[in-house]
């Protein structure tokens, strides 16, 4: 998850923006948010599986 | 009664334009190349190169165009975005799809997230050609 997390959010952040640093921050933000929306998910539907 | 024309004249691409946004889908990155987005290109090979890499190596399912359901309909779809790393996998498959083991499942995901990922790249390739032309 984190691989693919990792690379989906270079690749927006690269349509996204023109400059490094800001394709650079973009892709930081991304991924965090990937990773934590994911988790959340997760965690959501946990009760689920009983 | 008048006719609305949805694309006017000023819309339409050049044929090279036209060739950036097939060489898109082809070989992910090669259309931002000729459009002279070396950096962006770069990124977008690597990117989707990556995710459908992984997904080969993770023996993820490379679904067929008669895949049979709409499932497998839709897995060819979103697959074959990828363009040659699609019909690479194809054709290297030594070992086929290992989707009991988890890896499998995963390598599934990443390989339809490339071609998905690559279909976007393709609209932004168009979005360039198209400020480009104008």
């Amino acid at each position: 998850m984190l691989l693919c997390a990792a690379l989906i959010s270079v690749a927006f952040a690269a349509l996204s923006q023109t400059t490094a640093g800001k394709r650079f921050s973009r892709a930081l933000l991304y991924f965090v948010l990937f990773v934590v929306i994911s988790v959340a998910i997760g965690w959501l539907m946990y009760p689920f599986s009983q | 009664m008048s006719q609305t024309n949805i694309t006017s004249e000023s819309d339409a691409l050049t044929p090279a334009g036209y060739a950036a946004i097939l060489a898109a889908w082809l070989v992910p990155g090669i259309g931002h190349l000729l459009l002279k987005h070396r950096g962006r290109a770069a990124i977008i090979f690597l990117c989707v190169g990556g995710l459908a890499v992984a997904g080969y190596a993770m023996r993820g399912h490379v679904y067929a165009m008669r895949g049979g359901d709409m499932f497998a309909f839709m897995g060819h779809l979103a697959e074959i975005g990828s363009g040659a790393f699609y019909f690479l996998a194809r054709l290297l498959e030594p070992h086929g799809a290992d989707t009991a083991r988890v890896a499998g499942v995963y390598g599934t995901r990443f390989l339809a997230m490339a071609g998905l990922l690559n279909f976007l790249c393709v609209l932004d390739a168009w979005g360039i050609a198209r400020a480009e032309k104008n």
